[in-house]
């Protein structure tokens, strides 16, 4: 049920206070702006219909990602084609011209690496708060972050040799 | 370390813009008021007791209208 005391206020400033770091993990998953935009709009749209009673702010912060993350991948399967990436779309969402190619490079890394390894060390968690929000065990997580090093490592190796 | 040093700083830059922002708002609104305004409720109650009333008075129609076929028939 909505929540009937919301006003347009207490909306506007949930998109500013949650709507870019929804943002980031959607396009982390998607790889595309306009789809990413949409997570961001059915997650906060599911936070104004459907969410629970939180425990505190870092519980609200942690459901977030989880539907966030979950629309993610439901759009990412539904999806028929694999879009490329664009110049356009990186340049709107904030990234210049001389990091492209190295964004590039992140993007085509496996959703699932990018997911943990943004959680980690853009967003700050820990292994065990990350366990708990993707619903793996802390081990698979820091094999996860382990193979996911890995890969950008190698993948930026190549990119630079290139 | 210098792969994850280039991931933390350009996944750090990814954002939308504030006219992104307004447009997903505006749209949340909208979504919201829209559900707001459309009286689920009362719309399944008043469907309840239309389906009620109809299996009330159909079958009581019917009778009468057998009674009266009946009557007739002897007038």
């Amino acid at each position: 049920m909505i929540n009937q005391s919301r006003t347009e206020e207490e909306i506007r400033a949930l998109v500013d206070e949650y709507s870019q770091l929804i943002f980031r993990i959607s396009y982390c998953i998607l790889c595309n702006r306009d789809d990413a935009e949409d997570a961001v709009q059915e997650t906060l749209l599911k936070y104004l219909t459907k969410a629970p009673e939180f425990n505190g702010e870092e519980h609200k912060k942690a459901w977030l990602i989880k539907v966030a993350a979950n629309i993610s991948k439901n759009m990412l399967m539904l999806r028929v084609r694999r879009d490329t990436f664009s110049l356009e779309d990186f340049k709107n969402i904030g990234i210049c011209d001389c990091d492209i190619d190295s964004l590039e490079v992140i993007m085509g890394l496996p959703p699932k690496y990018k997911f943990v390894l943004t959680l980690y060390y853009v967003e700050g968690y820990k292994c065990r708060e990350i366990a708990e929000i993707v619903g793996i065990s802390e081990e698979a997580v820091r094999k996860r972050l382990q193979k996911g090093r890995e890969l950008l490592k190698k993948e930026m190796e190549r990119n630079e040799l290139s | 370390m210098k792969s994850i040093r280039e991931f933390t700083r350009l996944i750090s830059q990814i954002s939308l813009s504030d006219d992104d922002k307004e447009r997903i708002a505006d749209n949340l609104i909208k979504k919201t008021s829209a559900k707001k305004d459309f009286p689920r409720k009362q719309v399944a109650v008043a469907s309840a007791a239309v389906i009620v009333a109809a299996g009330v008075c159909i079958p009581v129609m019917l009778r009468s209208g057998n009674r009266t076929r009946y009557n007739i028939s002897h007038v």
